[in-house]
C-alpha cells in the first residue's frame, strides 16, 4: 500500500525567509483606501466617457477592469509615491473593422474634453489606449475594443494606431484580444493554499498592516462591471503573490541604465506563464523560484530554437500576448539575464539564512530600497513568533534551529524538520529582554 | 539547589562544546566562545560567580555578565538606546553587558539555580539575532521592556 508522503513541516529558517518575502509582498499591496479611490475613479471615468455631448455618448457597451487588477496582481509601482496602474477595457459599439486611429482619437476626445474640463490636462493618447494620470501618480489606462461576436464570450478586437514619427512609419492595425477571458481563466486556475493563508494572516497581524478590506461598497451601473473586490491579503494565492514580486523585480530592473528605453515583458505574459509553473511551492520564495525557473525554461527554448518567445492567451489563442515584446532576440536575452540574476539571488537566500544586512542588500537589489528593511522586520517577527511558540531553539553554533523532541528509542527528531539533528535543540525558556538606561 | 561552578562548566561543555573556560578562580569562571545566529560569528564572553550562601544578592547583582566586545562601537550610536543592555557608569570603562531577562519579573525568569547553558546561552543567541535585525531596521523586534527610571535596578 502506498502511503501518501507528507512533506516535512517548514523549518524555522524556511519560515523566517518566507516571512521576509511576505513582508515585502504585503507592502506592495494596495491599501483599502487606495482600492476604494481606484474604484471611484473607475466609475467616474466610465460615466464621463458616456456623458452627454461626448463623442462616445451611448456607444459604450460595457466597461470592465482588466490586466493586473482583474487577476488581483496589481502592485504599487512606487511604494514611496504609493502609485499604481489600473487597466480598463471599454467595449464600444463599433465594427471590428473600424479605423484604429479614429477609435483611439474618439476615446481621447471623449476623455480629454474641452479646455478646462476635468481630465483635459491629465489625458494622454497612446497607441492602444488613453491614459489618465492623476495628481498622486496613479494612472488609469482605458483601452477601447470592439466585440467580436463570432468568437468566444467577450473576445474582441483592439485598435493600434501610432502616427508616423521621424525615423518611424505610421502603425495602424487591429488585434484580437480577450482580456476578460484571460482574467476569468487565470482566476479559475490559480489554487489557494490554506496553510499559506494562515502564515500571511499571522505576519500581517504582526506587522500591524491595516486590516484587509471586505465588502467594499460598489457603485456599478448597468454597463459598468464592478472592480474586483480587494480580497483579504491572506486569500491571495501564493502564485499571485510570487507574480507580484516578479513584476516588482522586472520594474526595478528596467530602471537600470542598461535597460533604459527597453520595453518590459508585459505583465500578462508573466501571468500567463505563471499558470504553467507546476508546483505548488511550499513557501512564497519557492513559488518565486519555480516561477523564475519556468520563465527561464521558456526563454531558453525560444532562444535555442532561434525564434522570439511567443505566449498566447490560453482562453483565446488568436490573442498573442507577446506581439510587442520581445521585439528582438536582444530583448529576450536581456530578460534572460535578469531572470538568471533573480535565480542566483534566490538560491543564495535559500541556501543559508544570511546576515540581515546581506538580506537587506539582496532585497534592495531585487525589489528596491523602500521595501528592503521591512523584509528584515518580517524575518525578525517570525523568529520571535517561532521562539515564543516553542518551535525554534538554537544549535550549539548559535544558529536558529527547529526544536527537537525525544523518541521512544532515545533518538531525537526535529519538531519542524525531517532530518534528525546532531544535537538536541531545546525550546528557549520564556524571558523578556530588559536593561538600564544609559545616563551619559 | 544551586549548581556549583563545576556543574555549570560541565553543562556548558555538554551543550556548547566550542566554548572554553578561560579563567577559573574558586566559584568564579569566565567562558569565551563563538555564536553565529546567521552568518556572522561573534566572540562572546560570559563571567559568572556563584554567590556565597551568606550573600543576600538579587538576581540583578548575581546574574552572569555577558559581553560582546566587537559590538561595543555599535552601542555608542545615539539610536542604541533601544538596545537591551546594562550600561556601566560613565567613569567605568568596562563595556555594556547584555540584558537577557527581566530581574523584576514574576514568576522569576532566571535564578542562581539555573544552568547558564540552558538560559544565558540561548538567550544570548536570541539577543544577537535581534541585534542583527536592529542593525537594519533600527527597531528591536525581540520584545522586552525597559525599566521606568524609579526601578532602574
Amino acid at each position: 500500500m502506498n502511503a501518501a508522503v507528507r512533506p516535512p513541516p517548514l523549518s524555522p529558517t524556511e519560515l523566517a525567509l518566507e516571512a521576509a518575502f511576505l513582508a515585502v509582498s504585503l507592502r506592495l499591496q494596495l491599501t483599502p483606501t487606495q482600492h476604494r479611490l481606484c474604484e471611484e475613479r473607475y466609475h467616474s471615468l466610465a460615466a464621463y466617457v458616456e456623458r452627454e455631448g461626448s463623442p462616445l455618448a451611448n456607444r459604450v457597451l460595457e466597461v470592465y477592469p482588466s490586466g493586473s487588477f482583474a487577476i488581483l496582481a496589481v502592485i504599487l509601482g512606487s511604494v514611496l509615491r504609493e502609485s499604481h496602474d489600473f487597466d480598463v477595457v471599454l467595449e464600444i459599439d463599433i465594427g471590428t473593422n473600424a479605423d484604429p486611429a479614429s477609435v483611439i482619437d474618439a476615446l481621447y476626445q471623449a476623455i480629454r474634453g474641452e479646455r478646462g474640463s476635468r481630465y483635459y490636462d491629465m489625458t494622454r493618447r497612446n497607441s492602444r489606449c488613453v491614459t489618465v494620470t492623476y495628481h498622486d501618480g496613479v494612472t488609469l489606462d482605458l483601452m477601447p475594443v470592439a466585440r467580436n461576436h463570432d468568437s468566444p464570450p467577450r473576445a474582441a478586437v483592439l485598435f493600434h494606431h501610432r502616427p508616423a514619427e521621424p525615423g518611424r512609419g505610421e502603425e495602424r492595425y487591429r488585434k484580437p484580444v480577450n482580456p476578460w477571458g484571460f482574467a476569468t481563466f487565470f482566476n479559475d486556475q490559480v489554487p489557494t493554499d490554506l496553510a499559506f493563508a494562515a502564515r500571511v494572516r499571522r505576519l500581517r497581524e504582526a506587522l500591524s498592516t491595516r486590516p484587509p478590506p471586505s465588502g467594499l461598497p460598489s457603485t456599478d451601473k448597468a454597463e459598468t462591471q464592478p472592480v474586483p473586490p480587494a480580497v483579504p491579503l491572506e486569500e491571495k494565492p501564493p502564485r499571485v503573490m510570487a507574480l507580484q514580486l516578479m513584476k516588482r523585480y522586472r520594474d526595478k530592473r528596467h530602471r537600470r541604465d542598461d535597460h533604459r528605453g527597453m520595453r518590459k515583458p508585459p505583465s500578462v505574459v508573466l501571468a500567463s506563464l505563471a499558470l504553467d509553473v507546476g508546483g505548488p511551492g511550499r513557501t512564497l520564495d519557492e513559488e518565486l523560484l519555480l516561477l523564475t525557473r519556468h520563465l527561464l525554461r521558456k526563454l531558453r527554448t525560444a532562444i535555442g530554437a532561434g525564434r522570439l518567445h511567443e505566449v498566447r492567451n490560453p482562453s483565446h489563442p488568436p490573442d498573442v500576448f507577446t506581439d510587442r515584446w520581445p521585439a528582438s532576440d536582444g530583448a529576450q536575452r536581456l530578460w534572460l539575464q535578469d531572470l538568471l540574476h533573480m535565480e542566483a539571488r534566490l538560491v543564495e537566500l535559500r541556501r543559508e539564512l544570511p546576515f540581515p544586512m546581506r538580506l537587506q542588500a539582496i532585497f534592495a537589489e531585487l525589489f528596491g530600497e523602500s521595501v528592503a528593511s521591512i523584509a528584515v522586520k518580517g524575518q525578525m517577527l517570525e523568529h520571535r513568533r517561532a521562539r515564543a511558540s516553542g518551535e525554534s531553539g538554537f544549535e550549539a553554533s548559535g544558529r536558529v534551529a527547529a526544536v527537537t523532541v525525544g523518541t521512544a528509542a532515545g533518538a531525537t527528531v526535529s519538531r519542524a524538520t525531517a532530518a534528525p539533528p546532531s544535537r538536541t535543540v531545546d525550546s528557549v525558556r520564556a524571558h523578556d529582554f530588559y536593561g538600564n538606561v544609559r545616563t551619559w | 539547589m544551586i549548581p556549583d561552578i563545576e556543574r555549570q562548566i560541565a553543562a556548558m561543555r555538554r551543550d556548547w562544546p566550542a566554548w572554553e573556560v578561560v579563567t577559573r578562580v574558586g566559584e568564579c569562571a569566565t567562558w569565551r566562545g563563538p555564536l553565529c545566529p546567521t552568518t556572522i560569528t561573534y566572540e562572546v564572553e560570559i563571567r559568572y560567580r556563584i554567590p556565597l550562601a551568606i550573600e543576600n544578592g538579587t538576581v540583578y547583582t548575581t546574574q552572569p555578565r555577558v559581553t560582546v566586545e566587537a559590538l561595543a562601537p555599535h552601542f555608542l550610536s545615539p539610536v542604541a538606546i533601544e538596545l537591551h543592555l546594562y550600561w556601566p557608569a560613565r567613569e567605568d570603562s568596562s563595556p555594556p553587558t547584555l540584558c537577557l531577562f527581566d530581574p523584576h519579573a514574576h514568576p522569576v525568569q532566571w535564578s542562581v539555580e539555573d544552568l547558564l547553558a540552558e538560559t544565558t546561552l540561548p538567550w544570548t543567541c536570541e539577543w544577537l539575532l535581534y541585534f542583527e535585525g536592529w542593525l537594519v531596521t533600527r527597531s528591536w523586534e525581540g520584545g522586552g521592556r525597559h525599566p521606568t527610571p524609579s526601578r532602574a535596578a
